[in-house]
């Protein structure tokens, strides 16, 4: 039985490694052979799916569906475009920081295809480095998405099984992804500052750059905007980042938080946009995807793989300040290659059972925080590393720009290097002082 | 410098393809005041310097838009013949400005004409076949049906935004039209009486620069005797000496043939723009009145000779 879910699980990870199969149809085909094997019988199987993360990601599906249709992206992405006035400097924070912030609310993969589309069109019109643009945005969406509870999957995973709520994500990583945006940004900008070099002075750069903005208006403001749909799906957004933060209050989970967003917000904008309509833009094969890993980690806990690390981990050391640094740096460094949601799910049993051995060691609570950071911010250093990177090189390679591997490593590999040291020593201020 | 060529190529070809000549005109007029305020000056004379530099790119552009090359000229005049009076950023801008607001007036007013010359060449009964982009061609259909007038209109498709677009257009101004594939337009050459065109441009190889697909269909339906009309403005003349390679672009991209069955990939040719002789066109319509080909080209040619001085100061 131990063979047969750690051989499910790893030719699992191979598989959606190299994206050769979709990786939800990899992930239900495991499931279902750990089933028929029986590794696990059907009611564990049903038990062992997390459902209040599966609502939590179908409701924000739901309303960010809506937000989308609404226009109120195009339009934010349009006045983007507008107060960059084409200086490439502007244009690149501008847009990272936009990326960013739009992460920590949306799904990293929407964020890059809303994005992408206006930052090769600004970048490519400008002759600015479109390669540099499309990797840092890919880049910032996960940077952005470690911010919340909703930022990022792996994110969702954690608060939901390990009862983090919104403003428990916030309050501790808010430090550290402030910092961390400035050093990246700052360093890219040190590293091509020639690419990123003032255009004010000369008349011919600033005409194209105005003309490119101009079409980017008329492209993205083309749609006429319903004030009533726009009006009620920025409502909808801020609703729910209050329930987000009064969660405790509330005395419900984010799941059941998650479910009544959407529905409302379906209630209130169906004259708008049908239901219907509404339920396919809701990434299924992404929800299929984690109720498929669900069972895959259940089986691995199941036939005692999961206290086998445990132990390993919890017998190399007692030491907070060392496991914290092989969590942030070996969920890091194994999410540049790994897909970091199976990790994730694999990590969080393993991280359960170290606190439930080291109980009542102060500072346990950093080993989330650890796996959070360490999962979210490793995906950037390859284009296999995130699900927003792998879409920003193919979403590139479809207006002719190609993205190496080693292209996109040679930004993405030392921007993780830094953003994992300054978790590491983020996390050790906070052990050791705070 | 290169690379700014391909740019600037590329956006006006993009803008025209979405709007039409006359607004990537109007756009770009409009961002010219723009890119006056936006620009960091060193010194007037800079500015002079630089302003040089665009116009000389906008003359090498991939299709030349005459209309655009013709109002930078005129601004680089106006600048020229106002230049005693121009101490600071704010005179300049203030120059520009209202000779810019004049130019685009200009323009409008005699869009405004081209359409009521137009409105003769409609008749009830007639059965009118469109194909390309032109603002100036739909706003005369426009106006035609605002004026009760009775006749139908055959819209050729090309590609799907510019055909989408059109329909749009069409739709919104309560003109009745059928939509047909430009492919099996043969099928209809004894229905349709008229073929309406608009043009980017026309130059002193006597060729019409027009949206792709264009020249195929003119030249079935002047084989087939159904006359063709020309709609622009004499302000779209491009007055400077034409190159072949400046008038289209050729795109050749691997392209991706989605099929039930087979995934396909191939080389696909394609042009931005088409030329059109001036010989398969039986009237040319322009704000002044209604031309035969060989007026046109008398007209042309005297505009021609007339800016002969410009073509040396400005080239």
């Amino acid at each position: 039985m131990l063979w047969i879910a750690l051989g499910v699980f790893f030719v699992s990870l191979v598989l959606f490694t190299f994206d050769w199969i979709d990786k939800t149809v990899v992930a239900l085909g495991g499931a279902a052979i750990l089933i028929v094997t029986g590794v696990l019988t059907w009611e564990e199987a049903m038990m062992a799916i997390d459902y209040q993360t599966i609502a939590l990601l179908f409701g924000l599906m739901l309303l960010m569906g809506f937000a989308q249709e609404s226009g109120l992206f195009n339009w934010l992405n349009m006045k983007i475009a507008r107060g960059s006035k084409g200086s490439p400097l502007a244009v690149f924070v501008l847009l990272m920081l936009f990326t960013a912030g739009l992460s920590t609310v949306l799904n990293n993969v929407t964020v890059v295809l809303l994005i992408i589309p206006v930052a090769i069109a600004l970048s490519q019109g400008l002759g600015l480095n479109t390669k540099l643009m499309v990797i840092g945005i890919a880049l910032f969406s996960n940077i952005g998405g470690t911010l919340t509870l909703i930022g990022d999957p792996p994110n969702t995973l954690i608060g939901v099984q390990a009862g983090l709520s919104f403003m428990d994500f916030v309050k501790n990583m808010i430090i550290p992804i402030i910092v961390m945006s400035a050093l990246v940004i700052g360093g890219i900008m040190w590293v091509y500052r020639e690419d990123l070099a003032p255009i004010k002075r000369n008349l011919s750069k600033v005409f194209l750059s105005g003309l490119i903005i101009k079409r980017i208006q008329y492209q993205f403001s083309g749609k006429k905007m319903n004030k009533f749909f726009v009006g009620a799906t920025v409502a909808m957004i801020f609703l729910s980042i209050i329930a987000f933060v009064i969660q405790p209050l509330l005395g419900l989970n984010v799941g059941l938080i998650g479910l009544i967003i959407g529905i409302v917000t379906a209630l209130v904008l169906f004259r708008h946009h049908s239901f219907q309509h509404a339920l396919k833009e809701v990434e299924w094969d992404s929800l299929l995807f984690f109720i498929a890993l669900f069972i895959q980690v259940a089986a691995l806990e199941k036939v005692g793989f999961l206290s086998m690390i445990t132990d390993g981990i919890a017998g190399f050391s007692h030491n907070i300040p060392l496991l914290i640094l092989v969590i942030v740096w070996g969920v890091g460094l194994a999410s540049i290659f790994i897909n970091n949601i199976p990790l994730v799910a694999l990590m969080i049993p393993v991280i359960f059972d170290i606190q439930a051995s080291l109980a009542g060691t102060p500072h346990l609570d950093l080993l989330w925080w650890a796996l959070a950071l360490g999962a979210c911010l490793g995906g950037n250093g390859s284009v296999i590393g995130s699900s927003s990177g792998l879409l920003a090189v193919s979403m590139a390679r479809k207006h002719g720009i190609d993205i190496s591997f080693g292209g996109f490593m040679k930004v993405g590999l030392p921007v993780t290097i830094v953003t994992l040291a300054a978790s590491s020593a983020y996390l050790l201020v906070r052990f050791y002082y705070f | 410098m290169a690379n700014l060529q391909d740019s600037l190529s590329r956006i006006i070809r993009h803008i025209e393809a979405d709007l039409g000549t006359s607004a990537l005109t109007d756009l770009s007029l409009s961002n010219i005041i723009d890119a006056v305020n936006n620009f960091e000056y060193r010194s007037l004379e800079d500015f002079y310097e630089q302003f040089k530099e665009l116009m000389a790119l906008m003359k090498t552009t991939k299709p030349r838009i005459g209309v655009l090359i013709f109002h930078f000229c005129e601004l680089w005049e106006e600048m020229s013949d106002q230049k005693q009076g121009i101490a600071s950023k704010e005179d300049l801008y203030n120059v520009m400005e209202s000779a810019i607001v004049m130019m685009q007036n200009n323009n409008r007013s005699d869009a405004a004409k081209l359409v009521n010359e137009g409105l003769d060449c409609i008749q009830d009964g007639d059965s009118i076949l469109i194909h390309n982009h032109s603002r100036s061609v739909l706003n005369l259909l426009i106006e035609a049906r605002r004026k009760k007038k009775k006749f139908k209109v055959v819209l050729a498709e090309q590609e799907a935004e510019k055909t989408h677009d059109m329909v749009k257009t069409l739709q919104a101004g309560e003109v009745p039209f059928v939509t047909v594939p430009e492919f099996m337009l043969s099928h209809l050459e004894k229905e349709v009486n008229k073929v309406f065109l608009g043009a980017l441009t026309f130059n002193n190889t006597y060729n019409f620069v027009t949206d792709a697909g264009t020249n195929s269909l003119v030249a079935e339906f002047h084989h087939a005797k159904v006359p063709i009309y020309l709609f622009m403005t004499s302000r779209k003349f491009s007055l400077w000496d034409t190159k072949e390679s400046q008038q289209t672009h050729k795109v050749t991209q691997k392209h991706c043939g989605c099929h039930p069955e087979d995934m396909l990939t191939y080389d696909r040719v394609k042009f931005s723009h088409d030329r059109l002789p001036l010989d398969l066109v039986d009237k040319v319509i322009t704000e002044e009145g209604v031309f035969s080909p060989k007026e046109i080209k008398e007209l042309f040619d005297k505009r021609y000779k007339d800016y002969a001085l410009w073509r040396k100061k400005y080239i």
